[in-house]
């Protein structure tokens, strides 16, 4: 394997997303949920980095603020070494290719009324990569081959196939802009099991295939555990984790990530004894806890915590986390 | 092959099937028996259409010849619906009528919707556009739209096209309203996002994936509209602001028939009966698109 | 005496295009104070099993055919007033979506006491204790306060507790939880499946625990059945089908499961191959056959019937080895 490229593909520096949900009477903003509040995190070429964390905690608006279907409040993205949160529409189009997203839900990421065919030569036209017809019917053929669904499938409609099926659709039209990076906002969370692992292993051959990044956002640990290289974790807003895989999962440095651990469910007899069930709820991103965000539910959680918020630190290679703790 | 029981399998006995499939009925039978009330609104739509086309042919004598001798007749085999009190033809006057009707509701509900949709659009797709469309929107419709025809018609000459122009502007805000709500729910599903990741403009964006996923609301809703616009007609035409009175229409023939309503309330009658079938016949022809067009109803389990 | 049996159940629906054989010959008991778990893919039939028991279905388009006797009782003959009187109160039943089970214009507290109301003769103070009790029993905090809010005052995992409480509220004597854990955040999720547990040693109440997650039912089952495409394909102790099952759908399936610490590199999930066969055609042999990897050409043919293979432990297919039986 080439040694990696020192630049990364994708930087995101302070990201902010902050949205006003209750206005004064002269429009002026009284409540704001700080939905994503200040993070940073690169992505090399052809890396995987998944985005994980409960619901509510900003993993998915950071995926649609990086292929722009937000505007971020603040913070900076660069692609390639250029920024793009601060493009015109027109200018921006013209990045958009490089990174293209696959959505959760099979069933209403794609448009009902159009044929397959349609649905795939659509990212081809506006980014100009089919010479002509027979171009792009070869395109198309090639994206339902890449994906392992029958050539056939191409006069068909979406509702003609099954969930896992139009997951795969929704593949290939994010493939067929050729993008950089992929950003997959819990692609596989609404599937079956037996039809989520043949989408995890369809998404590792693309990965390898094709030289792609991908950002990978889910609440799954297990599933993030086969297909990552680095992982985030994210709550209320920020990230309190960051590390490659094999020490985010054997040497989990955070409590919040070393709760999410134990808490995912294995299919192995018997309870589980050593659990670190989290008291409590989530609280609401619009009214944060003071300090550390996390100490309301942390079970290590002291008097500090409450006042001071902590700030990723690194803590080894490639490793860092946010906690007290940890200094 | 070997039978199972030498090859020692055990074989799950068949079960029986406790339901039998009936295919449905293919064709223009099968889709009136699966909305027969529709069907029904249908067929009287068209037969209503039939006869304003054909009033000429339909053994109608000129809606507007005065008699003075057979002034307010009862029905009889010469005059099948009686006479008005001046002495016109009420069966010639009512399916005359009819064109008037159909042609108004007809024309408003394209109007209406065409320009109402246009506005609604803009409105849930341009998100600056949204507020100020909106309140002016809102303005109309804080006006009772009969008020507003009134006020429309009065500041203008009594004449059918002014009738459908006032009809359609108190509409307009409605249909705009509704649009606004299914673009706004529209542009946040997923495919439309993607289709804005995958590099479509956003004319491609509302063109193809927006605008064809409209068209069930506003046609369910242009039907509701060419209903509620035959009323409004009418009422505008019996307080006499409407139609022109040398224009037979359901309206004026009851307007004209008002004084008489307690001596001979057939020449209010009859014109009242056909204009509530063809309104009715109008709904129901909406109520079975809503049901054949909204998804939520086709969903099987 | 098992508190529930369903024997040979079929369950079909009238679609336009055919008849769905949606439960297809379902046999299965529940005994007293256990928790059976009814495992399988989106369409398998295990959450119209569900529906039949309580006979939740639109009649017009759905026809049961065997038995389910509760008590000795069979469901199914029983009149819709009769069933009414099963419905939350020896048989009640949670859903997936804690957000819409709910109603949004009542208080908690009201909706606990009409579920009483329905069921006993008693006074509204004795409704009102109950209530709070039950609120209690869940472990909500504060439970007369939180009698007098509204289910948008409260969280998705607080929701489903409540759900819980009402379930629970006239002491039935089973509980069905369909999907119960599906829409919440896995540290939510653990302390709702604690819950579970704990409420079923306290009260002795049986759960059917519906899920597609072999992990939830390895935290809380005691025994297992498999359903695919309408039918059941193993039963057994929840120990005995996690680490030794027979059936080939099961053993793909746990394949099929991410396990967190085993994943890496190169490590891929097994797929089972292929797509579930259509349930509106009927199907000769095997349901699974065409997905198998040890189907041979009499399994298109000759349905395999449900046989013990060993101790407690049944499976329906021609090639799983018999083991630990006497001869």
């Amino acid at each position: 394997m080439s040694p990696l490229p020192s630049q990364p593909l994708l930087s995101v520096k302070n990201l902010k997303k902050h949205y006003a949900t209750k206005f004064s009477l002269f429009g002026r903003a009284t409540r704001v949920v700080k939905a994503v509040d200040g993070i940073s995190f690169d992505i090399l070429k052809g890396e995987t980095l998944s985005l994980v964390g409960e619901s509510g905690c900003g993993k998915s608006t950071v995926g649609k603020t990086i292929i722009g279907l937000l505007q971020p409040t603040s913070g900076e993205i660069e692609l390639g070494g250029a920024r793009i949160d601060n493009l015109s529409p027109d200018a921006f189009r013209a990045q958009r290719k490089r990174i293209q997203i696959v959505f959760q839900d099979p069933f209403s990421s794609l448009d009902p009324r159009m044929r397959v065919r349609d649905i795939l030569a659509e990212p081809i036209h506006n980014f100009g990569l089919a010479r002509n017809a027979a171009d792009l019917k070869s395109r198309v053929d090639d994206l339902l081959d890449v994906v392992r669904l029958p050539k056939d499938a191409a006069s068909r409609f979406p509702h003609e196939f099954s969930g896992g099926q139009r997951q795969r659709i929704g593949i290939a039209r994010a493939l067929a802009a050729e993008p950089d990076l992929i950003v997959c906002d819990e692609a596989v969370s609404a599937l079956d099991v037996s039809v989520k692992a043949q989408v995890v292993n369809l998404l590792q051959d693309l990965k390898d295939r094709f030289g792609l990044a991908l950002l990978f956002i889910s609440h799954d640990l297990a599933i993030v555990d086969h297909i990552t290289d680095r992982v985030a974790v994210m709550y209320l807003g920020k990230i309190v984790e960051v590390a490659p895989r094999g020490p985010l999962f054997e040497n989990p440095l955070h409590p919040y990530t070393q709760a999410l651990l134990s808490a995912v469910p294995t299919p192995t007899p018997g309870r589980k004894t050593s659990r670190t069930v989290l008291r409590g709820d989530l609280p609401s991103p619009a009214n944060p806890p003071p300090g550390c965000n996390f100490h309301t539910r942390c079970p290590l959680a002291f008097d500090r915590c409450s006042r001071e918020t902590p700030v990723l630190r690194s803590t080894g290679p490639d490793q860092m986390a946010a906690c007290h703790l940890i200094d | 092959m070997t039978p199972p029981a030498l090859l020692g399998l055990a074989v799950a006995d068949p079960l029986p099937d406790i339901m039998q499939h009936t295919p449905p009925r293919r064709g223009l039978m099968g889709l009136a028996r699966r909305n027969v009330p529709a069907s029904i609104g249908a067929v009287l739509l068209i037969v209503l259409t039939g006869i304003a086309l054909f009033a000429p042919w339909l053994g109608t004598v000129d809606p507007l010849a005065i008699s003075p001798t057979l002034r307010a007749r009862v029905p009889s085999a010469e005059h099948w619906f009686g006479t008005d009190m001046l002495g016109r033809d009420i069966y010639s006057r009512v399916l005359y009528g009819a064109r008037v009707s159909l042609f108004v509701g007809f024309a408003v509900a394209v109007l209406a919707t065409a320009i109402g949709a246009a506005i609604g659009m803009t409105a849930g797709y341009v998100r600056w556009a949204d507020s100020p469309i909106m309140r002016l929107m809102d303005a109309i419709m804080s006006i009772p739209s009969i008020l507003l025809a009134i006020a429309l018609v009065a500041l203008t000459r009594p004449s059918v096209g002014n009738v459908i122009l006032a009809i359609a502007v108190a509409e307009i805000p409605r249909v705009a309203r509704l649009l606004r709500g299914v673009v706004l729910s529209l542009r946040e599903l997923a495919y439309v996002e993607a289709a804005v990741s995958t590099g479509s403009s956003s004319a491609k964006v509302i063109w193809r994936h927006i605008v064809p996923n409209t068209i069930a609301p506003v046609i369910v809703q242009a039907t509701y509209i060419c209903a509620s616009a035959m009323i409004v007609e009418a009422t505008l035409s019996f307080i006499g602001a409407g139609t022109p009175a040398s224009i037979p229409s359901w309206g004026n023939i009851m307007a004209d028939g008002r004084a008489l309503w307690q001596v001979k309330p057939h020449i209010v009658l009859i014109p009242a009966v056909f204009l509530s079938v063809t309104v009715l016949a109008v709904n129901m022809v909406g109520d079975g698109l809503r049901d054949a067009l909204d998804p939520r109803m086709a969903k099987t389990v | 005496m098992a508190l529930l049996e369903i024997e040979n159940l079929q369950t079909h629906f009238r679609t336009s295009d055919g008849i769905n054989r949606a439960v297809d010959g379902l046999s299965l008991e529940v005994r007293p104070s256990e928790t059976l778990a009814i495992v399988g893919e989106s369409g398998c039939g295990k959450s119209v099993t569900s529906m039949s028991i309580l006979r939740l279905l639109p009649e017009n388009i759905t026809k049961t055919a065997g038995s389910i006797r509760f008590h000795g009782r069979d469901l199914l003959k029983l009149t819709e007033s009769e069933m009414r009187g099963i419905r939350g109160n020896e048989i009640s039943m949670i859903f997936q979506e804690p957000m819409t089970s709910l109603n949004p214009v009542l208080t908690i507290g009201r909706q606990i006491r009409e579920t009483i109301a329905l069921h006993r003769t008693v006074s509204r103070a004795e409704m009102d204790g109950r209530a709070k009790d039950m609120l209690a029993l869940v472990g909500i905090p504060d439970p007369a306060r939180r009698l007098q809010e509204y289910p948008h005052q409260l969280s998705g995992g607080m929701r489903q507790r409540v759900m819980i409480a009402i379930a629970l509220a006239c002491d039935p004597k089973l509980l069905i939880a369909d999907e119960p854990t599906t829409a919440l955040d896995v540290t939510i999720q653990a302390q709702v499946l604690e819950l579970l547990a704990d409420i079923q040693a306290k009260s002795k109440t049986s759960i059917i625990l519906i899920t597609h997650d072999l992990g939830v039912v390895a935290e809380i089952a005691h025994r297992v059945v498999v359903m695919y495409a309408g039918r059941k394909v193993e039963e057994a102790s929840v120990e005995d089908l996690l680490t030794r099952p027979r059936h080939p759908y099961t053993v793909g399936l746990l394949g099929a499961v991410p396990k967190i610490g085993v994943g890496g590199d190169k490590m891929r999930l097994v797929e089972i191959p292929g797509l579930v066969p259509n349930l509106k055609q009927r199907i000769a042999g095997c349901v699974f056959a065409n997905r198998c990897p040890k189907a041979r050409d009499l399994c298109l043919e000759f349905a395999p019937a449900l046989e013990q293979k060993a101790p407690a432990h049944v499976v329906a297919c021609h090639f799983a080895e018999k083991e630990g039986l006497a001869a």
